[in-house]
């Protein structure tokens, strides 16, 4: 939709081609709040970005086909397409290809037993649909979207069990990762899943130690849960580049194979362009920039604008992109797109910004000081800074570089609250240390349902959601200003003003964190679902020297069914790196086939497109009739 | 990389494995195959599986009739189940021309022993319920044609011939040539030369380019062909329908997906693989039309390969004039998985007797080019 907006401001007709019946992607799901700047939406949660980005695209009559599923794109500049079961065809100057990414899957022991499932899709079904995936939900992968979908699960009244993760630390943002602990809910560092077990569908999970991605045996232990939910990362889903012939590399970095690009998002193939996760796993932020930058490059490789203006514009949108990247975050990122030639990162240092000494120290929850004062717990360099323009005291600073912590000046901050609902983080909070001669009040972030009335008594929790103490409701505040984000002031005695950072409705509170016997089994492990291939038939056939995807596939018919791959590859791919000792960036993946998803026959035979079939019967008579039938 | 052989053969396709398990079959194990890929990674590996007697000359009907039952013992002979299922073939027909070509072809075929008949619309029918038949005049029938399944064929000839002693070296590239007057001494490859006394070209639709190495001039083009496959469904369609008029086959496989191809006549010939959209529309067309059925079936893929077609579409087998120890199994035109068991023998038999013994085959020989001797094939699709 960025790429759309922008070329079409410049001039250039647009059309748009979408799957599903709504516009916005990933962002229909994404009920949490976006970071970065305003500029990004940030603040805003990503349900509502697809709506302004949808209207925005009304008011500038962007053409859009919704429930039409590109096939492929053939003979360079045409575009086929299904919709209404219907194939067409659409020839365009340029193509602009913004297509995302996919789900990778992990294999285990029975991981095809139903209730495993992806985090993407759980999202979908939760968010989406409305239905709830499970009970007891174990987390495997402390990413950001393994942190926020846990977080959407507990909001939706799932109880997670535990969220694992392999590494020795959380990967996604430790704002998110806090959201999940307060809430009460383990994050396992260094353990990973082992196995599920269950009749018909997942009963129990069996979870491990792991060190450099090794479990450690003995340390085996299950939990019970009726779901297990795979956030381990995402692959671009760049079959559409592929097929149109884009020369293709594998940058680890970037989450997989991508189409090769340059700083302006041109492939190798002058017409086509790509833009967000398919031209390497980032964020929605930094997706909406390339976007713009693709749009922008598009339009003017068609004249729609002069060269001085997309230099000029173009520079803007890079500082935005060398902004959202410069982080710890973005280092991934910055090193993919280097690798491909494709960074122009704007050096921030260089910018102005007077308060960057000021703010080398960090704030401390301790750093409160007396009164009412806002308490600003955001201690990573991460691309946010809503805080800042939410605080009309000017008591919240940042600077340039919008990935430094924010810093808080107390002699400014009146603890107003504003601050605390801005917050995508739901980092801040408001503590009045002379509530009463005995406590003090905090007030805290809250996005569950039911809101508790004031009066009420909860039971106060600790930022790893230990109960600490009973506290009263003293004030409820719901702002219009941030939907969805109530602030709930609670009291509590005075020597846990430091402690209490989160509350948990009485009768409602988390249910304990149980380790049970481990399972174990000699099951195969299923790599291809649509196939039902095992790793022993894998391996069976790698020992016997079939040493690339495209080989294993003409045997086994790996990546044959009608995902075509998406999740068989990855896995197959991985055992051929360990088997053989290569880097995955030197395993040829498999060729990208058209239609990329299934199509009814009748949709091809039924499409306006006339071919020059002479010898069609129908258009026969003569010789060609059915009275010229021979008996016996 | 082995310094010397016995016999080189280049290609790892169909026909080269079904070469290198011959000749270790017949004694001679001092065998080396070079493929510059991977096993069936070109045409075979593209292949549709289809294979059929019902063919308008005695050597092809004979070449055919051979391999199917090489095929069908295959899973005894090898250990290999390759999915060889005898649905049978029906050659439809929409003309009275086809009729009558059908019924002289079934008497060849006949006396040859293949036991194809004439059918009506109504008993096609009962063959296959979901077959629209209402313009059909009649059919050729072949209830003992069949389809499997050619990557595991290929993989159950390598396998048998390694473990015989035939070396096979994939992804190493023939570079060139040494000869030495009416000889071919070496083979180069990117991995080594290889000393040997006799080389058997298998290359497919790149033997012309091997040819040119030597200066001989192998006249097979390669055609892209395309195919499609749908989603698996239950059996209800056993067998292949191949109907020439509107140039279209299909079959159903034993996973229960329906495959169908098409070579487009107006294409010219190139080594493009990539797919079209066109394929798509035409080849759905055309199956609605002969099974309306399948028009809620979803396609999951295309993907093409390339018929190495030759002036008269029949296939080159043998020794060539220029060479005497360099032997062309080659030109198959589009079925070369079919007949691929009797050529691998007829090679190896040339190679080990000094001449085929299964049948003469001299009609197949690259000679008949020159003579101006062709009698073309006209069951091709």
């Amino acid at each position: 939709m960025s790429a759309a907006i922008t070329a079409r401001r410049l001039g250039a007709s647009v059309t748009i081609v979408e799957e599903n019946s709504v516009l916005g992607g990933q962002l229909i799901k994404q009920t949490h709040k976006f970071f970065g700047s305003e500029q990004h939406y940030a603040g805003v949660r990503g349900i509502e970005i697809a709506t302004v980005l949808e209207s925005e695209l009304k008011s500038l009559s962007i053409s859009v086909l919704t429930d039409t599923t590109v096939t492929g794109i053939h003979n360079s500049h045409i575009v086929g397409a299904v919709r209404q079961n219907k194939f067409f065809e659409i020839e365009a100057d340029r193509i602009i290809v913004a297509t995302g990414a996919y789900e990778n899957m992990l294999s285990f022991p029975n991981s095809d037993l139903p209730g495993v499932c992806g985090a993407g899709g759980v999202q979908t079904l939760m968010n989406v649909e409305g239905i709830r995936p499970g009970k007891d939900v174990v987390m495997v992968g402390a990413g950001n979207i393994g942190l926020i979908v846990s977080y959407q699960l507990m909001q939706a009244d799932v109880n997670v069990v535990c969220v694992v993760e392999a590494l020795p630390k959380v990967g996604g943002y430790d704002v998110h990762a806090r959201k999940l602990r307060r809430l009460g809910v383990p994050i396992l560092l260094e353990h990973t899943i082992v196995r599920v077990d269950g009749k018909e569908s997942v009963e129990s999970a069996t979870l491990a130690r792991v060190k450099n991605f090794r479990v450690i045996e003995g340390t085996e232990f299950s939990v019970d849960c009726d779901a297990v939910c795979i956030a381990v990362g995402l692959t671009p889903l760049s079959e559409l580049l592929a097929l149109a012939g884009c020369e293709m590399r594998y940058i680890a970095e970037l989450g997989g194979c991508v189409a090769w690009h340059d700083e302006n998002m041109r492939t190798s193939l002058d017409h086509i362009y790509l833009a967000g996760d398919v031209s390497g796993i980032e964020e929605a932020s930094t997706a909406m920039v390339e976007g713009k930058i693709a749009g922008l490059a598009a339009a003017h490789s068609l004249r729609y604008c002069s060269d001085s203006e997309f230099e000029k514009m173009r520079k803007d949108f890079e500082a935005e992109l060398s902004c959202l990247r410069s982080g710890p975050f973005g280092e991934k990122a910055r090193a993919g797109k280097r690798s491909l030639g494709a960074l122009r990162q704007v050096d921030l240092s260089a910018r102005d910004d007077p308060g960057k000494e000021a703010r080398a120290g960090k704030t401390r929850e301790t750093d409160a000081g007396d009164g009412v004062k806002a308490v600003i717990e955001c201690y990573e360099r991460i691309p946010c800074d809503p805080c800042v323009s939410a605080c009309r005291f000017g008591a919240v600073e940042i600077g340039g570089d919008m990935n430094d912590v924010p810093r808080i000046d107390l002699t400014k901050c009146t603890g107003c609250g504003e601050c605390v609902g801005a917050c995508p983080g739901l980092a801040i909070f408001v503590v009045d240390r002379n509530f009463s001669d005995k406590e003090v009040q905090v007030g805290i972030p809250y996005e569950f349902l039911p809101v508790p009335a004031k009066g009420e008594v909860v039971t106060a929790l600790s930022r790893e959601g230990v109960p600490v103490c009973d506290a009263k409701v003293t004030r409820v505040r719901k702002d219009k200003k941030f939907p969805g984000t109530a602030v709930i002031y609670i009291a509590v005695p005075k020597q846990h003003a430091d402690a209490v950072r989160f509350f948990a409705l009485k009768g409602r509170e988390k249910p304990p964190f149980i380790k049970k016997n481990p399972r174990t089994g000699k099951e195969d492990v299923v790599i291809c679902r649509c196939e039902d291939i095992y790793q022993s038939q894998v391996e069976a056939l790698i020992e016997s020297g079939y040493h690339s995807f495209d080989e294993l596939k003409r045997i086994l018919r790996c990546g044959m069914g009608p995902c075509q791959g998406k999740t068989c590859q990855r896995l197959i791919l991985g055992i051929l790196s360990r088997r053989l000792g290569k880097g995955l960036e030197d395993l040829q993946p498999q060729t990208a086939r058209s239609p990329v998803k299934p199509v009814q026959l009748g949709a091809f035979a039924e499409a306006d497109i006339p071919l020059n079939l002479a010898d069609w019967p129908e258009k026969r008579g003569g010789d060609y009739a059915p009275t010229d039938r021979i008996d016996g | 990389m082995v310094k010397t052989a016995e016999v080189v053969i280049i290609g790892g396709g169909i026909a080269g494995a079904a070469v290198a398990y011959n000749l270790a079959k017949l004694g001679l194990r001092d065998v080396v195959l070079v493929e510059k890929d991977f096993l069936a990674a070109g045409s075979t590996g593209r292949c549709g599986g289809g294979m059929r007697q019902q063919w308008s000359t005695r050597t092809n009907i004979l070449l055919a009739k051979h391999s199917i039952e090489a095929f069908r013992n295959f899973k005894e002979e090898f250990g290999q189940d390759i999915h060889f299922r005898e649905g049978g073939y029906l050659l439809v027909a929409y003309t009275d021309a086809m009729v009558s070509e059908f019924r002289t072809n079934i008497a060849l075929q006949n006396s040859l022993g293949v036991n194809t008949r004439l059918i009506t619309p109504d008993e096609v029918k009962k063959i296959s319920p979901i077959l629209d038949t209402r313009n059909l005049l009649a059919a050729s029938f072949g209830p003992t044609d069949g389809v499997a399944n050619p990557f595991l064929a290929v993989k159950g000839y390598a396998d048998r011939a390694r473990d015989m002693g035939v070396r096979i070296f994939t992804r190493t590239e023939v570079t060139g040539f040494k000869t030495n007057g009416s000889r071919v001494k070496a083979v180069a490859t990117t991995a080594g030369e290889i000393s040997t006394r006799w080389v058997v070209c298998a290359a497919g639709a790149w033997s012309g380019l091997i040819g040119k190495m030597l200066g001989i001039d192998i006249p097979v083009v390669p055609y892209r062909h395309q195919i499609m496959v749908t989603e698996p469904l239950e059996v209800v369609h056993p067998c292949m329908v191949i109907d020439l008029y509107h140039n279209i086959y299909f079959s159903q496989a034993e996973v229960g997906s329906f495959i169908s191809g098409q070579t487009d006549k107006d294409e010219p010939p190139s080594f493009n693989t990539r797919n079209n959209s066109k394929f798509l529309v035409e080849i759905s067309r055309k199956l609605v039309y002969h099974a309306p059925v399948l028009r809620n079936v979803r396609v999951i893929r295309q993907w093409a390969g390339l018929y190495e077609v030759t002036p008269d579409a029949q296939p080159i087998i043998g020794r060539v004039p220029k060479f005497e120890n360099f032997l062309l199994a080659t030109g198959f035109s589009g079925h070369g998985f079919m007949l691929a068991p009797a050529v691998g023998l007829l090679i190896a038999e040339d190679i080990i007797y000094g001449k085929p013994r299964l049948l003469p085959i001299d009609e197949m020989s690259i000679g008949r080019f020159k003579k101006g001797e062709i009698t073309r094939e006209k069951n091709v699709v």
